[in-house]
Order: structure tokens, then sequence, then C-alpha cells
């Protein structure tokens, strides 16, 4: 089953979509704000014979990894008009600017005053991450006629390559390059929304990711998890999360026998983490919980058994010259100086030539989780990836795995 | 070139103007005198350092171009070596790797001699080179919005 596309002309430098908004960044110092859920109605609207499909695929990704929902579309009934649709809108060619969307388009002053390496939406909340520092604003909602806040709040001094927000906890970790990896508390109810700065690493991190509690970290050169486990206080029976260790990433890769000199890119979001070897992609599963009780036999047995071999899915391109990764729950995306590419969930292979200016996943989304962003020199695509509704979600090998219950967040 | 800047990117003052440092095409050989470092030319620390790979004349005009077109920032200069108008490959980063460079960085000692060296963009933030400078180089089509975006962004590329 093919991606479907929508490409929107225009000069960007980074996007986000949140809560019905779709934010696009440009070079100069504007936002530029559009009603997401009314574009896409507006298109459904257009598209009558695709209506579904452009809902599912635009604007409620989630619906489909409902569990009551998958055992209707399981229904072959339902199953093969909804892949007919899917089929017919991935042939569609979507194209769209600012003059086709002027009534649920506007453009604003960003509230940072400089170019991010990074962006994230957390709780109404815009994070930017620059060569200067972390920095915060609020968001105004998609309806109100409010602008975003003017003044940014600034959280930390260090040069900032990457700022991820966590879906498990509520909680920012930033790649901070040679300074290492940082985690702040995200507090919803303090004017100053992060507390708790902590330095989880100092080993060089240019790139992370949440893997539930814990966080990868990684370069092009090495990798490694700062690894958290949770401990239910038996009076208060509350939930604690408590720093473990920073495991590398040979200890990931346990079962292969790691060759230093073979050790390409290792990364990983939530239960996935992949290296690239001159065989491959490998790829390990991390249990974020320990085992129940009565199947472990201490803490050396717990230690062993959180990462576990997969496989290794094979290459027919050479992978040595990656520069950046990303995990979604529809693949994990390789960025190559001329092009993506995407390894899907179902065993695909997806190739996006060009050289692009950034691109972007949403693994933390409960409703675009199934979105590529890629922007280009004069357009930003928004790619919809359908076939994962389709894919058994636990022995996939390429992208997490997606549940219908996926998104509840603990207080830290 | 601060003029060519998005009013956004205005805050990024350069910490050295180029009247403090004389006559344009001047300010590498009369106010700021230039001094390869012998580090960056020696296999005795090629494990290290990274390496120049220009001649010795080229890494002065590497210099000496970076300070006509005042392309500081952070208190440090960033140069390119172009001589056909397309940045070409200037040094190697340390072994074992020995990744191509392109861009190299010029720092300033307490008495103002300068030296400077390749650097590897992407395997530290400090060895990029900020905003002004990167769209300066955009702006005389040296590098291309992709590539000036992997550069902001620490991700290796090709200029």
């Amino acid at each position: 089953m093919q991606p479907v596309k929508l490409t929107i002309d225009g000069v960007y430098w980074d996007s986000q979509i949140y809560s019905g908004e779709l934010l696009l960044f440009d070079a100069d110092g504007a936002v530029h704000r559009v009603d997401w859920r009314a574009v896409v109605d507006s298109i459904a609207d257009g598209n009558p014979l695709v209506q579904t499909a452009l809902r599912v695929a635009f604007s409620d990704s989630d619906l489909f990894y409902n569990q009551k929902v998958r055992k209707i579309l399981c229904d072959p009934q339902i199953e093969t008009p909804i892949k007919g649709q899917l089929t017919s809108l991935a042939s569609l060619n979507l194209h769209a600017g600012r003059r086709d969307w002027d009534q649920n388009w506007r453009i604003e002053d960003a509230p940072f005053d400089f170019l991010p390496t990074d962006t994230d939406v957390y709780y109404n909340h815009i994070f930017a991450a620059g060569n200067d520092g972390l920095y915060s604003a609020p968001r105004t909602g998609v309806g109100t006629s409010r602008p975003l806040g003017k003044k940014a709040n600034k959280h930390h001094d260090a040069a900032i390559l990457q700022v991820k927000a966590s879906d498990y906890f509520t909680a920012i970790a930033i790649a901070a390059g040679n300074d290492g990896l940082f985690e702040f508390a995200f507090k919803r109810t303090e004017s100053n929304v992060l507390d708790n700065e902590r330095r989880l690493a100092t080993k060089p991190c240019s790139s992370c990711d949440w893997s539930f509690q814990s966080v990868m970290g990684w370069t092009v050169e090495s990798a490694f998890l700062a690894s958290f486990r949770q401990e239910r206080d038996p009076s208060s029976k509350k939930i604690s999360r408590i720093f473990d260790r920073i495991i590398d990433r040979q200890e990931i890769f346990q079962s292969s026998l790691f060759d230093e000199a073979d050790a390409g890119v290792v990364w990983g979001c939530r239960e996935k983490m992949y290296r690239i070897t001159s065989e491959g992609i490998e790829v390990a599963n991390y249990a974020h919980m320990p085992p129940k009780k009565g199947k472990s036999s201490g803490a050396q047995q717990t230690k062993l058994n959180q990462f576990s071999q997969q496989g290794t899915f094979k290459l027919n391109f050479d992978a040595s010259t990656v520069i950046a990764t990303g995990t979604a729950p529809f693949g994990t995306v390789l960025e190559f100086e001329d092009r993506l590419v995407v390894m899907r969930s179902d065993g695909g292979v997806e190739t996006f030539p060009g050289e692009p200016v950034h691109w972007r996943v949403f693994p933390r989304s409960e409703h675009y989780s199934n979105q590529l962003h890629i922007i280009y020199d004069d357009r930003i695509d928004i790619i919809s990836f359908v076939h994962d509704y389709f894919v058994d979600q636990s022995s996939k090998l390429a992208g997490f795995r997606r549940g219908s219950n996926d998104f509840v967040v603990d207080e830290l | 070139m601060n003029s060519t800047l998005p009013y956004q990117w205005q805050r990024f003052k350069f910490t050295q103007k180029a009247e403090e440092f004389g006559d344009r095409g001047h300010w590498g050989t009369r106010n700021m005198p230039y001094t390869p470092h012998p580090q960056h030319r020696s296999a005795a620390y090629a494990a290290i350092k990274s390496q120049w790979s220009i001649a010795v004349n080229d890494e002065h005009d590497c210099y000496h171009t970076a300070t006509a077109n005042g392309w500081t920032c952070g208190g440090y200069f960033w140069g390119l070596y172009a001589p056909r108008q397309v940045p070409a490959q200037l040094g190697l980063s340390p072994s074992p790797n020995q990744y191509p460079l392109q861009i190299a960085k010029f720092v300033g000692d307490a008495v103002g001699n300068w030296h400077g060296y390749p650097v590897a963009h992407w395997l530290s933030p400090f060895d990029k080179p900020d905003t002004p400078v990167l769209q300066a180089w955009l702006n005389a089509g040296f590098i291309t919005r992709p590539t000036m975006a992997k550069i902001h962004r620490g991700k290796r590329c090709s200029l």
C-alpha cells in the first residue's frame, strides 16, 4: 500500500503538527499557523470518494490503531473499500499553497529570535533549541485570535541540537553535543515550565529519543541508553522513576559479536533499537518493564532480559553514509545526503529523492504518528503512511509497536 | 553582511566588526597576523588534531578571505577554500576516521595572533559557524539551503 502525499508550496525551515494545527516555521522569523482539521475537512469535502481515507491518513491516524476499530476493519466488507479508498488517495496529486487555504492560514512572529536547530510542542508550549540554548513560549489554541506569546523563557545555555518531549513521563530531553544529554521535568502548573535539570550523560550526544522511561542518546559515532527503572512505592502505590545507569551499545546488541570496526550508527525509540552493520540493520527490542514475579532470579537476570535480539533486515544499498535517523510506528527513517529512505514496517522500502532542508516524524503524537514531513527548498511534503494499520504490531522489525493505549503520560 | 539578515537574527551581533581590524583586505597582514599552527600539519598529531590538506599559501588565503568578508561570529572567523567558487576539501579530521573537511575555524590568541584548523561541524556544536556566517555563505552562493540546514543542525554533509 503506497503512502499518500500532500504538498504545500512555500519556503520553510521546520514544521510541527499539534492539536489540530500545522505550524510551519520559516527562516525569516515567522510562524505560519494552519488550521489543519479545517483544511483536511475541506479537502475531504472536495473529494467525497476518498473522504474517509483522507481523514484517516491526515488527521485521525489513531483511529485504526484502536483495538475495537481494528476488529471492524478486519471485516472484509469494511476492509476492502477502505483499502480501495487509500489506494485511490495515493494516486491523487494533492497540492496546495497559502492562497488556497487563506481562511485557515495566519502568519505571526515566532516567539524566538533565532533560527532553531530543533523544535517541539508539549502541553501547549512551543520549545525551540538553538546555538544559544533552550527556550519555550506558550502556544495559543488554533481557534483563538490571540497570537503566540512574544516572550520566550530561557531554560538552558548550552548549544543544543535536539529537543524531545516524552510520551511516558512529563519530561523534556535535550541533546547538547559535547555537553552530553540533559533532561528536565515539565511542570504544567508553574510559569517556568521546566525544572529539575539533570545531566543524564556526559558522553557526546547529537540526537536523542525516548524509550519509555529511559532516554536513548547517540551521535554518528557512538550511542548509549540512559536507563531508568520504575518502582512502585509500597505505601503510596505511586510509581517512581529512578535513574539506573548508562548502557553502552555493546550491551544493547549483546547477542551479536559486537565488532567495533563494524559498528555503524545506533539509534532507537520506544522498544526498538537499531544498529547499521555491513550486513544490514540489526534490531533489538528494549523491555522497559521488569519481568513479572517468579520469572526473574534477581537484578542480573533483569539486566540480561532487558534487550532481546529480533534479527536483521538486509539492505540493498550502502547505509554507512547515513547522516540522520528517526523512528515512527510506520518504519524507521534514514537520511542520506541526497535522499530519505523509509524502511517500512511491512518490509517495504520507500525512497524520497532530493536533499531536504529538514524532515521530522511524530512518534509521540496520538493523531499524527503516521506522518513524515519533508521540507524541501520550495515546499513541504506531508506524507502519510497507511500500511501500518494492517501490520501485526507485535512482530514488526521496522518501526515501533503502536497500541491503542500508548499515550498515557504520568507526572514525574 | 548584517543588513542581509532577517531582522529576527540581528541579535547575533558580530563580536568583531570590520572597522576594528583596519582596512578591508589588509586585516590578515596588518592588524591580525596569521601564523599556521604546526600541530595541524604534523603526522605526529594526526590522531588528535585535524590536519590541513591544502598548501600553506592556500591556508593563508582561506584566512584572508574569511576576514575580508567578515565571516565572523562568536569571536572566531570561519573559512572556506573555494578556488573555483565551489567549496573544496581543505583538511581531514583526526584519525582513524579522517573525514574530509571543508570548513576552517580561525581563533585569535591573547596578543592578537591568529591560527586556524579544519573542523568537522557535525562532531561538535562549537565547530559549526553560527547563523550570520551561514547566511553569508548562502547569499554568496557557496552553500544551498539544505546544506545550511545540515550544518546548523550538526549533520554531516559535504558543501
